[in-house]
């Protein structure tokens, strides 16, 4: 039922996307036909955010922004909760902002409608509240597959990013449907990647050294771009509650009068990027470029406008790629390609940066341009520009923006950290388990100064079995006598060395045990350690080590 | 009907409702979305045209810059049409960027390798950098590719174009045989038949230049320019009497006419220099021989400018140097005649290493100096 649904998403997913990118480019060209007035540059782009801000403010709430946190919430908040009415506002009012010139992306939106038509078709197919927020995933890989033409970066994506495990059981769900979105975009649209790009390749060995150069600006500029659009939507948050509608018309304003300098910085600049990756490079242009969308896209987007941060990404990328790039073949035009390759290197970097998913960054690039031989390279800038993100802004862009809203997303981060906190590290030595021979006048002295329940018998280091506190009743007949007559032998709790601290809470909770014995995976017999509820506490910062007080 | 039975045909039933509207909305979005995209397509052909338009006007404007701007976005747009890629290339080269050009190019070529259009631009491209091998094989790569149906002269045209540039490049002998096919090709227009005429010149084959000439004047007895070329190819084939007829017939009805002015001084003083003229003297034979050697010195010692000569020059100007110190005790007669204008073709035949340049080929002593060497 699950894989024949997500079938059916992918085919609506993928049907509702290519219409939306179909429509907002028809649209766009509607507004700005070639040689119209300048005037129009200022004008168009903010009246569109005007209407589309009303439109927000007074019928669809829930569509403002990118479309990825808020399909986050739903899935962690709202057991996959995504209303038709979002749908459609988010199809409407990002119609309106995008074709109107804002300089946001429309794959961010595309993500939010995807996973809107999958909860919707869940709930309508009857589904239980687990499945539908199962299926929210699938419709997000579907709506990434069919916006970018990336199919594989799509289904990383959503697992990476959306879900935050890569192991997650709807891996097969998420696959299935973002090859019927792909299959339906193919149908429709033809086999075009979103980016033609010359065959570049790597002029010398030096160039490693030019692409960690373009990892630590990519990083950078990731950098600004986060922290500029953070404070700038602090700052919009700040004004007063009956402004919320007219506020993204500043956007469109701001995004406006820089058009009329460069036009290139209204809407997405596909277009202009892929005359960059084809070596139409000019130093001045393209860095002043790389500023200007900087600024205008951290406009928009905190303004309340509806769009995503995706395109601009890449857009950004471009632009600071063709930038060093452009320096590079100036200084060494015999050891280096042309700024063309260095742009197309700068668009995973960015992506990098700012949205933190190295690997869907690197799989995406390459989808898009179908060039392998940028592999090595993109996964060298990538990587550096991901660390340089890291340090200087922990916090990534999506759970920062979910923060600004008072809702504490699980972070990819948070969990990997989580999973770091192994029973290994926090466990007491293998020694401290009880002898056999051990009197249980004494065992039950201390487990009652360890403050547990039970307690692992081993010897030599070979595990026995537990013994429990209520086993060790008091009594001057038996206060003599060893524990081995005492202990469990079977069918106790344990836990391995490597899992995770959460894993042995669950394991002491289902036990109503609070210590449990660390054994090796290559020996169940052979005790390693001992893992106690305290221990666990101390692991999370909850217990002060002198007093053992909670 | 049991409740739990009812229940399970109405969940059936809904399920199959719901089929069936999720099925009539993907059809009806999948029409939507292939009338836009058809919309989209047609939006984009006709920007993509209207660019390479505004592009063909730019560079017919010798707007170079903006042409390959233009170019580049029609080529974005849309990236099938072949026609825009050349366009673009023929602008980048005309801009000067031959190695994007040629890069250009590669993405045609890669695809097609009998495009003889882009065959013909990429020969170009490998003339602006210099690469004439290569520019010879991309220019016979043209001519024998494959032409659009509209295009019945294409492959003539790039004939002669590379037939221009082998006569830049003086290699006459590949000169001369791209001229014999381009003249068993049909029939040819006036301006074409001229241009082998003149080529045939260049090539050195005066023979050929003076029957091309004559066929033309035949068709077009009117043509003074053709009656004057003819008198020139006569020159270069040695026929001086033939030469002088044509120039005067052309002076009989353009007296101002001062290339043939200049012609007909030639001639004469060819006449005067022309030691194979018949019932000459042996005193007379033996002046010109000796005029001829002198000039031939002269015109060594010019080009070489105070360079020392070559070790094969340097005794025959010392020779020819002996001779005309000697020249008052010398008897003159036949024998010493032959002796100096043998001397004087041998230094004429080290001149052209000597002074790294060919002669100016309708200069007098470059004239005599073919026709004693026929």
């Amino acid at each position: 039922m699950t894989i024949v649904l997500s079938f059916v998403v992918g085919a609506m997913v993928g049907l509702v996307v290519v219409a939306f990118i179909l429509l907002t480019g028809r649209l766009a060209a509607r507004m700005y036909p070639p040689g119209s007035a300048p005037w129009r540059r200022v004008l168009v782009p903010t009246l569109g955010s005007l209407v589309s801000g009303y439109l927000l403010y007074r019928y669809f709430p829930d569509a403002r922004g990118s479309g990825i946190p808020q399909t986050k919430f739903a899935i962690v908040l709202h057991n996959g909760y995504i209303s038709l009415k979002t749908v459609i506002g988010k199809f409407l009012c990002c119609s309106i902002s995008l074709a109107s010139g804002i300089a946001l992306g429309r794959e961010g939106p595309s993500v939010q409608i995807g996973a809107g038509i999958a909860s919707v078709l869940a709930r309508r197919a009857g589904l239980s509240g687990l499945s539908v927020k199962n299926l929210v995933p699938v419709g997000c890989s579907a709506a990434l597959a069919a916006a970018f033409n990336t199919p594989i970066a799509a289904v990383l994506f959503s697992l990476e990013e959306v879900l935050g495990d890569l192991h997650a059981p709807v891996l097969g769900s998420v696959v299935v449907s973002s090859a019927t979105a792909w299959m339906f975009l193919h149908l429709i649209l033809g086999d075009e990647p979103l980016f033609h790009v010359p065959a570049y390749r790597l002029v010398s060995p030096w160039e490693f050294g030019i692409y960690a150069v373009l990892g630590l600006v990519g990083g950078l500029g990731s950098v600004c771009f986060v922290k500029l659009l953070l404070a700038i939507r602090v700052w919009f948050r700040g004004l007063p509650k009956n402004t919320v509608w007219l506020q993204p018309a500043v956007g469109g304003l701001v995004v406006g009068l820089m058009a009329l300098l460069i036009p290139e910085v209204l809407g997405v600049g596909y277009d202009f990027v892929e005359r960059v990756l084809d070596g139409d490079v000019t130093l001045k242009v393209v860095a002043l470029l790389a500023v200007m969308k900087i600024i205008a896209t951290a406009v928009s987007y905190s303004s309340g406008n509806a769009g995503g941060i995706f395109g601009p990404s890449l857009f950004i990328g471009a632009m600071m790629g063709g930038s060093v790039g452009a320096l590079a073949h100036a200084w060494f035009p015999n050891q280096t390609a042309g700024p063309g390759a260095y742009a197309l290197i700068g668009m995973g970097t960015a992506f990098a940066g700012i949205v933190r998913t190295p690997l869907t960054s690197v799989i995406m690039v390459f989808e898009m341009t179908r060039d392998y031989s940028i592999i090595v390279p993109l996964m060298i800038s990538n990587l550096i520009s991901f660390l340089v993100s890291y340090q200087l802004q922990r916090e990534p862009i999506y759970e920062a923006l979910a923060h600004q809203e008072g809702v504490h997303l699980p972070s990819g981060e948070s969990r990997e950290q989580l999973k770091r906190l192994q029973a290994g590290a926090y466990m007491q030595p293998p020694e401290r388990a009880f002898p056999l021979d051990l009197s249980m006048a004494e065992a039950r002295l201390r487990i009652n100064q360890l403050h547990v329940n039970t307690w692992p018998v081993a010897q030599d280091g070979v595990m026995k079995g537990v013994v429990r506190l209520e086993q060790l009743s008091a009594g001057a007949d038996t206060d003599h006598c060893a524990v081995r007559d005492s202990i469990q032998t079977d069918k106790f709790a344990f836990i391995y060395g490597d899992q995770s601290l959460s894993l042995a809470l669950e394991r002491m909770g289902s036990a109503g045990v609070d210590s449990l014995p660390v054994v090796s995976r290559a020996n169940r017999e052979q005790l390693q350690g001992v893992l106690t509820l305290p221990d666990i506490l101390t692991a999370y910062g909850l217990v002060r080590q002198d007093r053992g007080e909670v | 009907m049991p409740p739990s039975a009812h229940a399970s045909n109405q969940s059936g039933i809904s399920t199959a409702r719901l089929a069936l509207v999720v099925l009539m909305v993907m059809l009806a979005l999948y029409a939507v979305d292939k009338f836009l995209a058809r919309q989209e397509q047609n939006e984009l052909l006709q920007q993509a045209h209207a660019y390479y338009d505004d592009g063909q006007v730019s560079l017919r404007a010798g707007n170079a810059r903006l042409a390959v701007r233009q170019f580049q976005s029609a080529h974005v747009l849309e990236r099938s049409n072949e026609e825009y890629l050349r366009s673009l290339a023929a602008a980048q080269l005309a801009e000067g960027e031959g190695a994007k050009a040629r890069d250009t190019l590669d993405e045609i070529l890669h695809k097609n390798s009998n495009d003889a259009q882009a065959n013909l631009l990429m020969a170009r491209a490998m003339l602006h950098g210099g690469r004439f091998d290569e520019a010879d094989a991309y220019y016979h790569r043209s001519i024998y590719g494959t032409w659009p149906a509209n295009s019945k002269s294409g492959a003539r045209e790039v004939r002669l174009e590379l037939a221009g540039m082998l006569s830049e490049r003086g290699s006459r002998q590949e000169l001369l045989s791209e001229l014999l096919l381009l003249q068993n090709q049909g029939a040819l227009d006036i301006t074409t038949e001229k241009q082998i005429a003149e080529l045939f010149l260049r090539a050195g084959s005066p023979q050929r230049a003076v029957a091309a000439y004559r066929n033309l004047t035949q068709k077009y007895p009117d043509d003074l320019q053709l009656l004057s070329s003819l008198g020139r190819a006569y020159l270069s084939s040695g026929d001086y009497g033939a030469a002088r007829r044509a120039f005067e017939k052309v002076l009989s009805r353009d007296r101002e006419n001062k290339e043939v002015q200049s012609g007909l001084a030639m001639v004469a003083r060819l006449a005067d220099l022309d030691p194979t003229s018949r019932r000459l003297s042996s005193i007379e034979k033996y002046r010109r021989s000796t005029e001829i050697l002198g000039l031939t010195v002269s015109e060594i010692r010019g080009c070489l400018q105070g360079r020392s000569p070559s070790e094969n020059l340097r005794p025959l100007l010392l020779l020819a140097q002996t001779l005309e110190a000697a020249k008052i005790k010398t008897t003159p007669s036949n024998e010493t005649a032959e002796s100096r204008l043998e001397l004087a073709e041998r230094l004429w035949a080290e001149r052209a290493e000597a002074c790294n340049a060919a002669p100016v080929s309708d200069e007098p002593l470059a004239l005599l100096m073919t026709k004693l060497a026929q």
